[in-house]
């Protein structure tokens, strides 16, 4: 079930916090905790009920190990085979499609195997559980009950794409007895955060995908793109993804806030970033604290000299490429990450040394550039798509300019031509160029660029699981608050959201 | 009452405000004639200025409420080159319906039969065949819903017009649609008459009329991806298991069914030759008629008659404007015949004796020569229109490269 459908907002999501709070109301709060499982497990069957084995199975093993862990029984032996068995399941779903290919690409041979379809959220709920056997080890979790833990695993807010939860954060939420009682302040916090969440995707992210896809289509096929135009596409790729995501992450913290909980923050306006390492700590944040805390800091991070480092840098970036597919392409992507978060470090140290300072606002389109130039293998499809569309940008196909600038060539038409310069429309070969499209255009670089993003918007309330905060407090005027101007706006949001669900699309990351 | 809850009440009431009020103006306009809104347009009855956008959608819907005993149904050639003449000249005791529709497959054919047979007493059909239709590759048309038909594809009932609640009244399509219809920002050419048929003929095909429909066949209907019989469906292997259910389903129901291929240009022919599908295009009127004939045997009722308009006649091979201005008499371009040769097609199907030049009733013992007649005048026309084979020839490689 997608969050941006009529089942889930008009009858499962009102159905499930009825019963909750019904439920909660009488005191029977492990019965509200078994209720939320309950729908949880629902919500995930909906897809293909024959992957709720997979997800109970993983469940079950990993409480079971959690608990021998965290008693007379802990050995790194048992935690080192827990974590090479849920290693095990997640390669075999997801990747060993991808292995046998290779291998048959490589040495010549003919494996041939039914493709093996990846269970929803595989990626996601897998990595929790990790970090619980891996912190379970630690001494670093307390005991709790099986349905508890289920809850943890399951919550369906966060259960398809994250936030990518800590038991820490989740568990002791779970214990309060507040919980489950209903909160008019949560309900309207929550929803108010779902709306805003809700646009983001349905409006925002899928009225983009139109030009994304066209130019990622011509891309892979054989009309050749231009400077401008390439990266036009690029830009939007980077919009629709970040407002499909960040939409989708508003709208599960929402949700989850409806029923009092409180998930931490997954993004915070990360295309203002003016460096590859800030954008790191604003993209997707629970999936970085995770390869942080889990993979970069266990294989030495910066403990171990500069060199190892760097070497830490690009392992955790381009395993990190690989979560998101079994695919050359994010790999590539990742070493592309881990060659500007290197190129950053080295470039932070020497520039220190020198004394040498860059202005705010090109550090900022050297990073927006590079980011941009790396969502191209992300995106596409293949290996070819991604060669053309970055000679493009790197203007090796030519330049089309407007027409109206002709006028201003002063007579060099001929030999600006010659160096594939020409006047005949940015978006030539592409399409027309509607003032709609401009407009919406601009509106995306506004909402993106200028606009306080939701947690700024919501700061007031605790949006989000994190008490420090990671933001600036601009433009206070624009900030919700329960009056009835936001109300207002809030109502139009989510009306205009559910007007496009007759367009309806299933969210980018649900995918990895 | 604390912030929280005034927030919330008012929050909940302007949000129903709002969706009441897009509904109320939704169903007021009504811009897919969903609801049964008739406007008058230079005298005739015809549906919202919106109804071309949601074909699909709207026909249905009216094949429910009107319930044809008489229906056409076809590619858009069926639903641009058939006029509106033909329900007055030709189905005056019967309530005719167009159920035709551009870029359709033989799956939404029958579906779309289907749908009618449950939904209308039907006693005659009229049915355009094209050759891409037969493509088991291509995609169905984004605005084809499953849901809304009458039935399933093993005609059971289904739980009807569910979801197109959201479509007509409470979607940004529908909110968009009906601002331009309260507005009057159409097109007025792309009205459809209250029996499905589209009210004017489509312009005279003019120079890059014909090269730039071409094109569409050449890069992408016939080849992208690459055209063949087999469907990626696991119940059905080829296409021609759903023609074969449409014939099932016709003598199942006693409704007097004809087929027809559609009469397109020669170089629309000249396309399939050079793409090397002609073999493929051979074999699909030989499979066709054998279909037929297996079930009519089966039935024990006559076979369903396949008229064939396609091949060379003086229409068909008629010369194509090389002159900014010029124009052709009986085409709007290579894949669509207009109007005026619509009524021929159809006063031949109907009246005509099956024997004549222009439209053939296929039979196992004229097809071989049936079709070495075609491929012999597809001969002699590449011969006689070099320039028109070059242009074709040009396009396919192009494309190639």
């Amino acid at each position: 079930m997608l969050f941006n459908s009529y089942e889930f907002i008009f009858a499962f999501l009102p159905i499930t916090l009825l019963g909750f709070y019904l439920i909660g109301a009488k005191s029977h709060h492990r019965t509200a905790m078994a209720w939320l499982v309950g729908a949880s497990l629902f919500f995930y069957g909906w897809w293909n009920p024959s992957y709720l084995s997979v997800i109970v199975i993983s469940m079950l093993f990993n409480y079971a190990v959690g608990t021998i862990l965290s008693g007379a029984g802990k050995s790194k032996l048992l935690l080192t085979f827990a974590v090479a068995i849920n290693l095990a399941a997640l390669a075999y779903y997801k990747y060993f499609n991808f292995f046998i290919d290779n291998l048959n690409n490589l040495a010549d041979t003919s494996f041939n195997i039914e493709k093996i379809f990846l269970p929803l959220a595989l990626s996601f709920f897998t990595f929790q559980q990790i970090a619980y056997l891996i912190d379970t080890y630690r001494n670093e979790t307390r005991e709790y009950n099986f349905l508890s833990y289920c809850l943890f695993v399951t919550f369906f807010p966060q259960l398809i794409a994250g936030p990518i939860v800590h038991h820490k954060e989740m568990l002791p939420q779970f214990a309060k007895d507040s919980l489950y009682k209903l909160s008019y302040r949560h309900l309207i916090i929550g929803f108010s955060i779902f709306a805003l969440g809700f646009f983001k995707k349905a409006v925002l992210a899928d009225g983009t995908s139109e030009y994304v896809n066209l130019t990622f289509m011509l891309a892979e096929g054989k009309t050749p793109l231009t400077f401008f135009a390439a990266w036009a596409g690029s830009l939007c790729y980077a919009f629709q993804l970040y407002f499909d995501f960040s939409g989708y992450s508003d709208m599960a913290i929402g949700i989850a806030r409806m029923f009092g909980i409180i998930l931490p923050m997954n993004f915070n306006s990360p295309y203002k970033s003016i460096n590859i390492t800030v954008f790191w700590r604003r993209w997707h944040m629970t999936l970085s604290r995770f390869l942080r805390d889990y993979l970069y800091i266990p294989l030495g991070g910066n403990r171990k000299g500069k060199t190892r480092q760097l070497i830490n840098l690009m392992l955790t970036m381009v395993l990190g490429g690989f979560w998101h597919g079994a695919g050359w392409n994010f790999a590539l992507w990742g070493l592309l990450h881990g060659a500007y978060l290197i190129i950053h470090n080295t470039w932070v140290s020497l520039a220190k040394r020198l004394g040498i300072k860059i202005p705010r606002i090109i550090a900022w389109w050297i990073t927006i550039s590079a980011v941009l130039f790396a969502w191209v293998p992300f995106r596409a499809t293949t290996l070819d798509g991604t060669i053309n569309l970055w000679r493009a940008m790197l203007g090796m196909n030519g330049f089309y300019l407007p027409k109206w600038m002709a006028s201003y060539s002063y007579g060099a038409e001929a030999w600006l031509a010659e160096h594939q310069i020409v006047f005949v429309g940015i978006f030539h070969n592409v399409g027309s160029t509607k003032l709609m499209d401009i407009l919406w255009f601009v509106l995306l670089f506004i909402v993106t660029f200028f606009i306080p993003n939701t947690q700024q918007l919501m700061h007031k309330y605790r949006p989000v699981f994190e008490k420090k905060r990671f933001y600036t407090l601009n433009k206070q005027k624009l900030f919700w608050r329960p009056n009835f101007a936001w109300a207002f706006f809030t109502a139009f949001l989510f009306v205009y959201a559910t007007l496009s669900l007759t367009r309806m699309s299933e969210f980018l990351y649900f995918q990895f | 009452m604390n912030n929280f809850s005034l927030y919330g009440i008012r929050l909940t009431i302007i949000t129903i405000s709002l969706f009441v009020i897009t509904i109320l103006f939704c169903y007021t306009v009504d811009p897919f004639s969903a609801y049964g809104r008739i406007y008058l347009q230079n005298g005739a009855e015809v549906n919202s200025p919106g109804f071309s956008y949601q074909l699909r959608m709207g026909k249905a819907i009216a094949i429910k409420r009107i319930k044809p005993t008489a229906l056409i149904m076809g590619s858009s050639r069926s639903a641009w080159g058939l006029s509106p003449e033909i329900a007055n000249k030709h189905f005056t005791n019967k309530k005719v319906y167009n159920s035709a529709y551009p870029a359709v497959t033989m799956y939404e054919i029958l579906r779309y039969f289907q749908h009618t047979v449950a939904s209308a007493p039907l006693k005659h059909a009229y049915i355009g065949l094209d050759f891409y239709g037969f493509h088991g590759g291509r995609p169905l048309a984004s605005t084809f819903r499953e849901k809304r038909l009458a039935v399933d594809i093993n005609n059971q009932a289904t739980l009807f017009g569910v979801s197109d609640f959201s479509t007509t009244l409470f979607s940004g399509d529908a909110v968009y649609y009906a601002i331009k219809v309260a507005t009057g920002l159409f097109n007025k050419g792309d009205l459809y008459l209250t029996n499905g048929f589209k009210q004017l003929d489509q312009p005279s095909g003019g120079k890059y009329a014909f090269v730039s429909s071409e094109k569409q066949y050449i890069n992408g209907t016939y080849t992208a991806p690459a055209f063949t019989f087999s469907t990626p469906n696991k119940n059905s292997s080829t296409t021609f298991d759903y023609f074969r259910k449409v014939v099932q389903l016709a003598h199942e129901k006693n409704i007097d069914l004809h087929f027809f291929i559609s009469p397109s240009h020669a170089r629309q022919w000249e396309v399939i030759d050079q793409l090397d599908l002609w073999s493929k295009w051979e074999y699909w009127k030989h499979e066709m008629l054998h279909i037929t004939e297996q079930e009519g045997s089966h039935y024990k009722q006559n076979p369903i008659p396949i008229h064939d308009f396609s091949g060379y006649s003086s229409y068909s091979t008629e010369s194509v404007p090389r002159k900014d201005g010029e124009t052709v008499q009986w085409y709007s371009d290579s894949s669509h015949y207009k109007h005026n040769l619509g009524n021929i097609l159809m006063a031949e199907m109907l009246q005509g004796s099956g024997e004549n030049s222009f439209g053939r009733i296929l039979n196992p013992k004229n097809i071989k020569q049936h079709l070495d007649s075609i491929n012999h005048d597809k001969k002699q026309y590449q011969l006689s229109h070099p320039q028109d084979v070059l242009d074709i020839q040009h396009l396919v490689e192009k494309r190639r490269k």
